[in-house]
Formats: C-alpha cells, sequence, structure tokens
C-alpha cells in the first residue's frame, strides 16, 4: 500500500484548511484500521478489558508538500463529535499519524506499525486532539507503552467537523525544527512510511484503545 | 504483578463507625485543604454516606473494576452527576441587582442528585429502621488496582508507608485508574485534564501530623498508625482484637482504611420494651459490607461492652474511647499543623 504526496505550491494557510479546494486536487487513498490488539498492552487492567474498541474503520488519507513543509489530510466518517473534555466521559476524539526516526528506517519495512516501535525501532507521531488547539503534539516511542509527549514539535494542526465527518490536517516542515532522536525528517523526493491511528471518544477510546493501520504504508514523496 | 506493590511499612486508618454522627467535618476539612479549585468542584476526596444508601457516585458498587482471582475486573467511569450535581447559585441577581427582596437564592438548575442525597434515609421499619453513617477516602490498597491499570505508571505506592499516589506531572488523563478503582474514589480534573484522588495528607504525614479528617473528626472517631505497630491502635484493633475490618474485601485490593462496625441500637417492640433477641442492624447487611469477619467482630465488641456494663476493664473499649488525644489516637502523628510548619491546615 502508498500514499503518494504529491507537489502542489501551496500555501501553508491554504494546505492547512481541511476544506480548501487544494485538497480537491489530490487523490484520496483510503486506509483500512482495525482496532488495536490488547494482549501487548502494560496495563493487565487494559489487556483484560472486553475489545470493544477500534470503532473507527476506515479514514481517507490524502498528503501534499510545498518544497517545504509536508501536510497529511485525514477525513472520517465519526457521528459523535468529540472535542473538549468536562466530564469523566467522553473522550476527546483524536488521531495520529506516526513515522520511523532515522535509527529505525532501515529495520521497519518488514514489521508492522502496530507496536508504536521497539527498542531498536523509535518511532515518530504527530497527535492531534480537539482540545489540544492548532498545535499537535510530537510524540517519540519504542514499543507499547512508551510514548512521550516531546516539546512543541512545530506540527499545526486545524480540523472540521461537518455532517457527521472529521477532516483534519497536519503540518509541518519536511526538516523538522527537532532532532532526529524526536522528530522524523521528510526529503523531498523521497520514500518513507507512515501509519495512522484514530480515536473514537464517544466509544472511551484512550491510549492503548484505538483503531490503527496495522502494517507500514509506503510515503512516497514525489520531487 | 501485585506483590511488586507491597511496601516496607503500610500506614492505615481506623474508623469507628460506633461512634460517627454524620457531621461531615472530615469532609468539610478535606475539601477546604485539598479540593477548592475549579476542576474540583465535584470533588470529596473524603466523604460520609448514609447506609444502607446508595452512596458517592450513585450505586458505586455496581461500577466495577478491583480484582477478580486475581485477574483486574472491567469497571465504568462515574460521571459528574453520579458523583452529585454541583449546583450555581445566581449570587450577583439575588445579592448585587437589586432582586433580593423579590427572589432568593436558589441553584440554577434543579439539582436531581447531590452529595449525601439519601442522608438519613436508610432501610427498615419504624420502631425498627436503622441507619448509620460511612466515612469513605482512597483506600491506598495494599495491591492498588488503580496504580495497576495506569499504562503510562504515573501511580505510585510508596515503599515507605504505602501512601498511593497520582503523579500529576505524568498524568494523561487515560482515566483507566477510575475504572479499576473498585471503591470509586478517584475523580478526573476536567481543568487540569489529570485523575486525582486523596494523597492521605502526605504533606502533613511528612511532618508528623495527622490526615485532617482525623485529626478534625469531633467525634475522634479515627485512628491512624502503622499497620505493623503492635503498640500502636491500628495493629491492635485490626491484627489483635480483629474488629476493624476493610470495606468490601472482595474486591481483592486490601484496603487499608478499616472500619469498627456499627453495633446500633436495640430494636424496639410494639409496645416500646426493648427487643434484644436480634440486632437492629441486619448482620446480612453488614456481612455485605464487610465480609463474613463482622459476625466475630461484632461478639468481641459486645463481650467487651458487657464486660464493660459489669464494672469489669476493658482493654478494647480504653482503645475505642481513646481518653488522650491525640496520643491515642495518632501514633506519631501528633503534632500540630501550625507548629509542624504553614501550608498544612
Amino acid at each position: 500500500m502508498k500514499v503518494k504526496v504529491a507537489k502542489i505550491a501551496a500555501k501553508a494557510d491554504e494546505a492547512l484548511s481541511p476544506a480548501s479546494a487544494v485538497w480537491g486536487r489530490v487523490p484520496g487513498t483510503r486506509v483500512v484500521l482495525e482496532p488495536s490488539p490488547l494482549e501487548n498492552q502494560p496495563s493487565a487492567y487494559v489487556r483484560a478489558l472486553p475489545p470493544r474498541h477500534g470503532k473507527i474503520h476506515e479514514i481517507e488519507v490524502r498528503a501534499l508538500h510545498n518544497g517545504e513543509s509536508l501536510f497529511f489530510h485525514l477525513a472520517w466518517t465519526d457521528p459523535n463529535q468529540d472535542t473538549t473534555p468536562t466530564d469523566a466521559h467522553p473522550f476527546p476524539d483524536a488521531a495520529a499519524v506516526m513515522m520511523p526516526l532515522p535509527e529505525a528506517a532501515e529495520m521497519v519495512f518488514e514489521g508492522d506499525a502496530i507496536s508504536m516501535g521497539a527498542d531498536n525501532i523509535p518511532v515518530n507521531a504527530w497527535l492531534w486532539r480537539p482540545d489540544f488547539g492548532e498545535q499537535a503534539k510530537n510524540v517519540t516511542a519504542r514499543g507499547f507503552g512508551t510514548s512521550k509527549r516531546s516539546a512543541d514539535g512545530g506540527i499545526s494542526a486545524r480540523s472540521e467537523y461537518a455532517r457527521g465527518r472529521w477532516a483534519v490536517v497536519f503540518g509541518r516542515a519536511l526538516k523538522p525544527q527537532l532532532g532526529p532522536e524526536e522528530s522524523a525528517p521528510v526529503t523531498a523526493p523521497g520514500k518513507t512510511l507512515v501509519a495512522f491511528a484514530v480515536w473514537e471518544g464517544a466509544n472511551n477510546e484512550r491510549a492503548g484503545l484505538k483503531a490503527v493501520s496495522p502494517k507500514w504504508i509506503t510515503l512516497e514523496v514525489a520531487s | 504483578m501485585k506483590e511488586d506493590w507491597k511496601p516496607l511499612r503500610q500506614l492505615a486508618m481506623v474508623i469507628d463507625l460506633n461512634k460517627c454522627i454524620g457531621c461531615q467535618t472530615c469532609t468539610v476539612a478535606c475539601k477546604t485543604l485539598w479540593t477548592d479549585e475549579e476542576g474540583m468542584e465535584h470533588m470529596y476526596w473524603n466523604s460520609v454516606n448514609t447506609q444502607p444508601g446508595r452512596g458517592t457516585p450513585r450505586d458505586w458498587e455496581g461500577m466495577g473494576g478491583g480484582f477478580e482471582n486475581d485477574v483486574p475486573r472491567a469497571g465504568r467511569l462515574p460521571s459528574i452527576s453520579e458523583f452529585g450535581d454541583v449546583p450555581r447559585y445566581d449570587y450577583e441577581r439575588v445579592f448585587s441587582e437589586g432582586h433580593g427582596e423579590k427572589e432568593f437564592l436558589r441553584p440554577k438548575k434543579r439539582p436531581d442528585w447531590m452529595f449525601n442525597w439519601d442522608e438519613d434515609q436508610g432501610a427498615g421499619v419504624f420502631p425498627n429502621s436503622y441507619f448509620f453513617y460511612l466515612p469513605r477516602l482512597c483506600n491506598h490498597c495494599t495491591y492498588p488496582a488503580c496504580a495497576e491499570a495506569c499504562p503510562i505508571k504515573a501511580i505510585s505506592k510508596r515503599k515507605e508507608d504505602g501512601i498511593v499516589l497520582i503523579d500529576q506531572d505524568k498524568c494523561k488523563g487515560y482515566r483507566f485508574c477510575m475504572e479499576a478503582c473498585p471503591y470509586k474514589k478517584i475523580y478526573y480534573n476536567y481543568v487540569t485534564r489529570t485523575s486525582q484522588k486523596c494523597i492521605f495528607c502526605f504533606p502533613r504525614v511528612d511532618k508528623g501530623v495527622a490526615q485532617a479528617c482525623a485529626r478534625q473528626c469531633p467525634g475522634r472517631v479515627r485512628f491512624v498508625g502503622y499497620l505493623d505497630d503492635e503498640r500502636g491502635p491500628i495493629h491492635r484493633l485490626v491484627n489483635q482484637w480483629k474488629v476493624a475490618l476493610p470495606l468490601h474485601p472482595e474486591y481483592g485490593t486490601e484496603a487499608n482504611i478499616y472500619y469498627v462496625p456499627p453495633i446500633g441500637p436495640l430494636r424496639n417492640t410494639e409496645d416500646g420494651n426493648f427487643d434484644p433477641s436480634q440486632p437492629r442492624i441486619p448482620t446480612e447487611y453488614l456481612v455485605s459490607l464487610f465480609g463474613a469477619n463482622v459476625k466475630p467482630a461484632i461478639e468481641t465488641l459486645q463481650t467487651e461492652m458487657d464486660k464493660r456494663r459489669r464494672g469489669e476493664k476493658s482493654e478494647l473499649l480504653e482503645i475505642l474511647i481513646g481518653w488522650r488525644w491525640p496520643d491515642d489516637f495518632f501514633s506519631h502523628l501528633t503534632k500540630d499543623p501550625v507548629e509542624a510548619g504553614g501550608g498544612l491546615s
């Protein structure tokens, strides 16, 4: 499976707008998601939960770059718009884009994405939540239960919810402001891997309870 | 593994339900000290409810969590409305805008459930209706289901005294702890977006001061100390006399708040005489709360009370009465909070 990153001379503001016409010029790729497996979760409580998570079954992914920044456009159907938490339930909806960090690059092509990396396979994720505002969190991980949110990674995110559908755009400089231990650089032209995750807050999805694209997807960046 | 949680020593509390008058001074002492900020309005780290009753949060005993044969049992998240609505009042309109003559202060929205909503309702039929008060706080369990459940290890149990704490810098608000706590004593703070709970007043404990709920209690119903301190009231009541029992031992977490079960007043007959043939508070009800060990505990209490009625000495009743405050109550935690330094009261 492949997601192509087209080169389009779009302004950052334009690309970051989920409803912008620029996204109409980019073909979408349907990515099937699966409930994350619970057997490797670090918490015995979570491992023992009856599996009711992974409510979002597919997303539509688009990607472009403008020579400076890389943008992902994720869209999916979710009948419940869960934004800022005001009570124990529901949780906010969330979405993430994950790429391997340079140290891992050669080791992950055969592996699957579901574990969020491993000891020797560090990964970088961009995490959007409606309550985070217009900044996504920069996450690093080396396997189940190791995810860390690091300092501002210069990742913008804008979202729109309309007619029962979320559309979220992530944007970050191809050459990130954080070092290669924390933030995955992307070169154009070039190739790397990508994976996606979505959380349905109304279904109490958070942390390891999510829907994921289980295998790494090739990200082909046009020149 | 469960055993990994075991501390070197465990600080514990005994609450004598025969002495509790349900005045909520403990609740207020805790509330004003720890949970008076925005996002914490619905939190009562210490709560007192009438039993039998639906408790706080409402019907918490049916919400799951804890362990079943050492396997974590799924639980559900209590909502703010189940803990109890927090009414807002239109102070401005009544006090400042000149409507005070015509309108009185009342909640903007009529609440349909609040903390302590079913106070003093209890159960039973006249002339043998009954109730008692049950103060509850985090049980600082020997096997904390909350800490086991946290996927990012934001909850720790102090090795030196077994106090269970949620690290507010690590917590990401995933709330698995809230689900896993069988006592439903963890709250979600929607401002900090973290889970919060009773900290057993550790800043006071660290300076030799007893917990606010214990020290402020006008009825002196609470004892504090190490479970293994053979000279202290906790060890003597829990291990030696076996009259103090954990709530719902079947939850499998080994709770460290222990209760001296309530004896209740004598039953009355229709014509107003005493009927000592059976207890006013049904024993089965107490068993449902404290397990089968409540039966010998009540027998011991009654035997010792009978001794005193005959004018004999009872070591157990001497402990439960506690003649010297604070020494007979708080073991090594007898310091006055003001003497121990600021910010503790």
